[in-house]
């Protein structure tokens, strides 16, 4: 069946939605996703080219790919997507809210399964500034805060340069190769290498932005501040990964063109602050938010330095548990009306919701035998030939288990006030038991393991395939239970929470004094410099922004009404352009 | 077919001498069914000698051909949406009717015309009618000026460039000069002459004053149609008679450069909304430029697309203004909360604002795309770049209103749009997104209209 027609239910629901009454568009959007998800078996393998229109000799189509790359993708993203629908019956009950909130879900839910099954560089464009028009709008969904609207300025801002970058790429391959589907650039970029490295960078720079890597990483955390179920739907499984994807997809162009090594090192970078970040963030989604950006930039690592296919079962696997504590997040936020996870406690208090949140917390750790162990296990093995990284990768693991259980165990504790337990028991089910389905997932996925070992193939030839060596394996379980064992004993064992809510300050300083004050103060050190280092990449674009406006002031100042200028300005102007003439020729 | 061509000239006049005619009666109502039908004629007349591929040359004067008839496609369809706004919101509604109607021949006089004499008629009979409609609106008195005095030194800096060419080249005749040394300064002085109509930097700085001091129910005529029409004068004189001097499509590219920077930057300090749609015209401008710059064909072709997306882009949101204008509403502070008030202009607004941005499925994109893209495929990938780096900056002054009017204000009462008015919205929005998802019609028109300039 042509790919093409998945999202004709989503478009459908889209408009049924958008016009529906408030209480049943919910309903609507719940059909949709589904039957969307229903006709997915039915897709056939394979290129399809849609006319779109011709001019000048170039024809212009919408292509779709369908290759085992692309079907994971659109698996992932039709999969998530209910659960997402049904969370949100839970978490988004404000009737007003409802249309308008259904109607982008699905809009972006349409744009997301377009990314995943186009063929060429004009259909992944159309699909890309949708991502980013509709990202915005859920963002920014909660628009009479103004910290919303800032976040989704913030977000739109940098992830459009990411467009344009696309269009200028897009500019320069058209002429360059003469074709803009992936297949026929990929075959052919090697004609023209100087085309094919502008190209590249400006791609780079485009998955860079979408997938918040160094230097655009601002705005995915700042991005927290839309509701809980687009940050488990957009931040965690679909839209952050289209640059991953993109970078993904193009894996031979990039290598051809000898950016890859650079890549790869943006996204370890990133990682390393992200990781940093989120050791010290209390704000309870925004830790997941860090670490999703340092799982990205592992996989961007893994996959632009060659361990491609254990890249993408991290793309996989990571999706699942993500989700899940996005949405456990998000309950969170939801029974208590708190953001800060020193403030929350109470989680236990409703039994499916805390057991679906050890699932999530102990995959993203790397237990056994959830599948962020299998991924975790599975890069571990395809960089143990060298030693550097081997050991970087494995103090991220480390560093990513102690942060987690930090998160958990704060927030899982026995509860003094009242008022806390009975939200957490006045949860809806839909958004406890729709957690509890990724749960499963998770555990589930890491069967996944097999399919990536056996019959998955990259649209290209890749060199190595996905191994798990029985040693490593063993060094992640030992490590997630060492990160996991040293957060019980920082944050349970020695100092009672109450302490550490009534006062900030004593955090750092009985932490310096703690037994792991050296790692403390060394992480603190770190995550301050990236702070430092933030504060300068915003000031940067502040600065961009604030010397735009000064140029425009002045600009101003030379249309400032007087007629007699006019003309002088006038005369100036023709004068100029003769003597440009005469310089032109 | 001869006879459908005269039909043409007859429609032509009775639009001219009917509106006359009925002006002494001062019947506004027949004035406006007059110039509605003749108007819906005139575009049935026009598709007709379109498709038949007409390409003749009345009177060694004027021609009829797919780049004329293209051009008189949207004047005609233009200058009907005109009528409507007139209609609803202006006190002078006969007067403004005739003057259109003698817009409208002047309109055609420059995309059809075949000598530098018809063409300076046209352009004399685009711009003055202007000027009285502005002083018609006894507000805009300063506004009518300054334009009166920008047209004034524009025919007067064309009628010497008309001299020169006359001089140096010995005839008039478009396409018949010769390519002598002089007919490059001639070239120049036609730039800044049709620069003013185009608004082309720096021959610009006047058009944000204008916008914003005139009605804006003319300001959609004159960001819509009037400039339209000084890029057909502009694309004749280019392609015809300079076609030897690539120097002076270089001319044309820097121009382009500074238009689209100037109106970019300019844009973004505006809290008017005139004034920043009138920025935002300017940028659109440097833009369709780039095409014109690349002197080719397909480069041509996507800058008579762009155009054509400005137009009824312009003319819709033009529509609005002018509906907001009679409520006192002026800056962009005002317009916070307008999706409370009126679903369909806040929607309507965005939506031509995002497509001036280049969203996909509208002809923003379309025309953004094929302008682009001639422009690399011809040697210009600099001037692309700096196309895509001003559609960036575009971003953030048009995210401003478009985030104003979504932004929850205090509660709003629901405030109606004049009937008209809503109905130029709607058609418009209709032609904006239907061409932006099925482009291939308008492609193939100004593909056509494109190669007539280089046959």
């Amino acid at each position: 069946m042509l790919v093409l027609l998945l999202l004709v239910p989503l478009l459908a629901a889209l408009g049924a939605a958008a016009v529906a009454p408030q209480g049943l568009s919910r309903f609507i959007a719940l059909a949709g996703s589904l039957a969307s998800l229903a006709l997915l078996p039915l897709v056939s393998s394979g290129t399809y080219v849609l006319q779109w229109f011709s001019s000048a000799g170039f024809a212009f189509g919408i292509v779709t790919s369908v290759s085992q790359l692309n079907l994971l993708l659109l698996a992932m993203v039709l999969g998530i997507a209910p659960l997402v629908m049904l969370y949100s019956f839970g978490f988004m009950d404000t009737l007003s809210q409802q249309r308008r909130f259904y109607a982008e879900m699905l809009a972006f839910e349409a744009a997301m399964a377009l990314f995943a099954m186009s063929g060429s560089f004009i259909t992944i464009f159309i699909a890309w500034e949708f991502l980013s028009l509709t990202s915005y709008l859920l963002i920014g969904f909660w628009n009479e805060r103004e910290s919303a609207n800032a976040a989704a300025r913030k977000a739109i801002s940098i992830v459009l340069i990411g467009d344009m970058a696309m269009l200028a790429a897009i500019a320069v391959m058209a002429v360059a190769f003469k074709t803009l589907t992936f297949s026929g650039v990929i075959a052919g970029f090697s004609a023209d290498p100087g085309a094919a490295l502008v190209s590249v960078a400006l791609l780079a720079v485009a998955a860079l932005t979408k997938s918040a890597q160094l230097p655009f990483q601002e705005w995915l955390a700042d991005a927290m501040e839309g509701p809980a179920p687009v940050s488990a739907f957009l931040h965690s499984t679909t839209m952050v990964k289209a640059g991953v994807f993109l970078i993904m997809l193009l894996l031979p162009m990039i290598s051809g063109a000898g950016l890859a090594p650079a890549i790869s090192v943006f996204g370890l970078i990133t990682a390393a602050i992200a990781t940093t970040n989120a050791l010290k963030e209390r704000q309870v989604k925004r830790v997941i938010a860090y670490s999703t950006v340092q799982e990205l930039g592992l996989m961007i690592f893994a996959v632009a330095s060659g361990a491609v296919i254990a890249g993408v079962f991290l793309f996989f696997a990571q999706s699942f548990y993500k989700a899940l504590l996005f949405f456990s997040s998000g309950a969170m936020m939801k029974a208590t009306d708190n953001e800060d996870i020193t403030q929350i406690s109470g989680l236990r208090r409703n039994r499916v919701l805390y057991v679906a949140t050890i699932f999530g917390v102990l995959s993203l750790a790397g237990f056994v035998p959830f599948d962020g162990f299998f991924a975790s296990s599975a890069i571990g093995s395809a960089f143990s030939a060298n030693l550097a990284y081997y050991v970087i990768l494995n103090a991220f693991g480390l560093l990513t288990s102690f942060y987690i259980f930090r998160w958990f165990l704060f927030t899982e504790q026995r509860d003094e006030k009242a008022r806390d337990a009975v939200g957490f028991e006045a949860i809806p089910r839909s958004m406890s038991y729709s957690a509890a389905a990724l749960g499963v997932a998770t555990v589930l996925a890491s069967l996944g393991v097999l399919y990536f070992m056996g019959t998955f193939r990259m649209p290209y030839a890749v060199a190595s395939n996905l191994v798990i060596d029985p040693a490593d394996a063993a060094i992640v379980t030992g490590i997630a239970v060492a990160g996991a064992l040293s957060s019980y004993a920082v944050f349970r064992k020695r100092v009672g929470v109450m302490n550490i809510m009534a006062n900030r300050v004593l955090y750092s300083r009985w932490l310096f004094n703690s037994l792991y004050r050296a790692v403390a103060a060394f992480v603190l050190g770190m995550a301050s410099g990236a702070v430092m280092l933030e504060r300068g990449i915003d000031s940067a674009f502040r600065g961009i922004g604030m010397s735009l406006y000064g140029s425009a002031a002045f600009v101003r100042r030379i249309s400032y009404g007087e007629i007699n200028y006019y003309v002088l300005t006038l005369s100036a102007a023709m004068v100029a352009t003769v003597v440009l003439v005469y310089m032109a020729r | 077919m001869m006879y459908a061509m005269y039909a043409f000239f007859a429609l032509l006049a009775a639009l001219v001498l009917g509106n006359i005619a009925l002006l002494a009666a001062y019947k506004k109502e027949w004035q406006f069914a007059l110039n509605g039908i003749v108007l819906l004629l005139l575009v049935i007349l026009v598709s007709y000698l379109y498709a038949s591929g007409q390409d003749s040359v009345y009177l060694g004067l004027v021609s009829v051909n797919s780049f004329s008839m293209f051009f008189m496609l949207l004047f005609a369809i233009g200058m009907i949406l005109a009528n409507a706004l007139y209609y609803e919101f202006a006190e002078d509604y006969c007067e403004l009717a005739m003057l259109g109607a003698l817009m409208l021949v002047g309109m055609y006089l420059v995309s059809g015309a075949t000598t530098l004499v018809t063409l300076f008629l046209g352009l004399e009979l685009v711009s003055m009618p202007m000027v009285f409609s502005v002083l018609l609106a006894r507000r805009s008195l300063e506004s009518a000026v300054k334009l009166f005095i920008m047209a004034s030194v524009s025919i007067a800096l064309f009628s010497f460039a008309m001299a020169l060419a006359l001089g140096g080249a010995g005839t008039l005749d478009l396409g018949q000069s010769a390519h002598t040394y002089l007919m490059v300064f001639v070239a120049i002085i036609f730039i800044a002459s049709m620069g003013f109509e185009t608004s082309i930097f720096p021959f610009n700085v006047l058009i944000p004053d204008v916008y914003e001091g005139a009605p804006a129910y003319l300001t959609g005529t004159m960001g819509g149609m009037s400039k339209t029409a000084g890029f057909a004068a502009l694309l004749q004189i280019l392609i015809l008679v300079f076609i030897t001097y690539r120097s002076a499509f270089l001319v044309v590219a820097v121009l382009s450069v500074f238009t689209m920077l100037y109106g970019n930057i300019a844009a973004l300090a505006q809290k008017n909304l005139k004034r920043l749609l009138a920025y935002s015209s300017i940028s659109q401008a440097g833009y369709i430029l780039i095409g014109i710059a690349t002197y080719a064909p397909d480069g041509i072709a996507g800058a008579l697309f762009q155009v054509f997306a400005h137009a009824i882009i312009f003319i819709g949101m033009f529509a609005i203004v002018a509906w907001l204008e009679t409520r006192n509403k002026h800056t962009i502070d005002d317009i916070a909360g307008l999706a409370r008030e009126n679903r369909l202009a806040a929607f309507a607004l965005t939506l031509f604002m995002l497509s001036l941005i280049g969203l996909p499925f509208t002809t923003g994109f379309i025309g953004k795309l094929l302008i682009f893209l001639s422009a690399v495929n011809n040697g210009l990938l600099w001037l692309a770049l700096l196309g895509i780096i001003n559609s960036i900056i575009s971003i953030y002054y048009y995210a401003k209103p478009i985030i104003s009017m979504y932004a929850l204000e205090e509660r709003k009462r629901k405030a109606r749009m004049p009937v008209r008015a809503a109905m130029v919205v709607v058609f418009c929005l209709l032609l904006t997104v239907a061409v932006g998802v099925y482009p291939q019609p308008v492609i193939t028109l100004v593909g056509a209209a494109a190669a007539h300039l280089f046959a």
